[in-house]
């Protein structure tokens, strides 16, 4: 990762990505939108009334079809591939890929966490499993949110024993002091 | 290319069955001069190939891991050379 050095005695603690089923069920969405086209002149047109040059014509509209989703679909799948929190034991990374060209990280020091907070929301995400993570920073307005999470609970959780962990240590070294 | 000629006649035969057929008879000439089309083309590679040197990029400036972003560069770069070497032959067919 380009965005981040990882500190003396810094360790990764969790990845967060978006959830695959989610993705996969968009690929299938891709697929259907591929392919209906040539299902609807299939069964909607009279493929033998085409012939020379207008066969060649359909042809190619539909190759450039087909070429458009190829590359949106790989456009959907860099966002799905880049966009992701990383909680490291000092601080939460988030990696915010919107479009191609915008990209955003930032940082947020764990001890800063002040409230986290988990939503499933509808039958879909229900089924797969998948909800929204948002977490709330002292002495910030921001909020770090990410959405489509798969087993949500269970990073909550984990984000909360680094954060405890994290500040456990802060006392450590203030009663040093 | 000096011209192609598409003959088209969507025809509704009643709203239950609906049949759009190509009609051989009347003809729709459209001429489109060879430096249009190769510059058409040539702008739309480009663009392609622009879109697709920014994702490369970003995959493997930021990618999860290497692997990842080397297996998905192989399999998007051979759709597009794909199904770009289709577009082109259809247009070279067309030109015939």
């Amino acid at each position: 990762m380009r965005e981040f050095n990882l500190e003396k005695n810094e360790k990764i603690v969790l990845t967060v990505y978006k959830s695959k089923a989610l993705f996969l069920l968009g690929t299938v969405a891709f697929v259907i939108i591929a392919v209906a086209p040539a299902m609807l002149f299939r069964f909607f047109i009279d493929t033998n009334s085409i012939v020379g040059d207008a066969k060649l014509i359909v042809e190619l509209l539909y190759l450039l079809w087909l070429l458009l989703l190829w590359i949106l679909y790989f456009f959907k799948w860099t966002v799905y591939m880049l966009d992701g929190w990383i909680i490291t034991s000092d601080r939460l990374i988030d990696i915010n890929q919107t479009r191609l060209f915008t990209r955003d990280v930032a940082t947020l020091p764990l001890e800063s966490i002040q409230d986290t907070k988990v939503e499933v929301t509808g039958i879909l995400s229900e089924l797969l499993g998948v909800g929204t993570i948002t977490i709330q920073s002292a002495g910030s307005a921001r909020e770090f949110i990410m959405n489509s999470v798969p087993r949500p609970h269970d990073a909550k959780e984990k984000i909360l024993r680094a954060y405890e962990a994290k500040k456990d240590e802060v006392k450590r070294v203030q009663v040093v002091q | 290319m000096h011209a192609i000629i598409l003959y088209m006649d969507f025809s509704v035969s009643n709203p239950m069955n609906t049949q759009i057929s190509f009609d051989t008879e009347t003809p729709l000439d459209v001429h489109l001069p060879g430096p249009l089309v190769s510059g058409g083309l040539l702008f739309f590679v480009g663009i392609v190939g622009v879109f697709s040197l920014v994702m490369i990029y970003h995959w493997f400036t930021y990618g999860r891991n290497k692997v990842l972003s080397a297996g998905t560069t192989v399999v998007y770069l051979g759709g597009v050379l794909f199904f770009i070497g289709m577009i082109i032959q259809i247009f070279t067919s067309l030109a015939q």
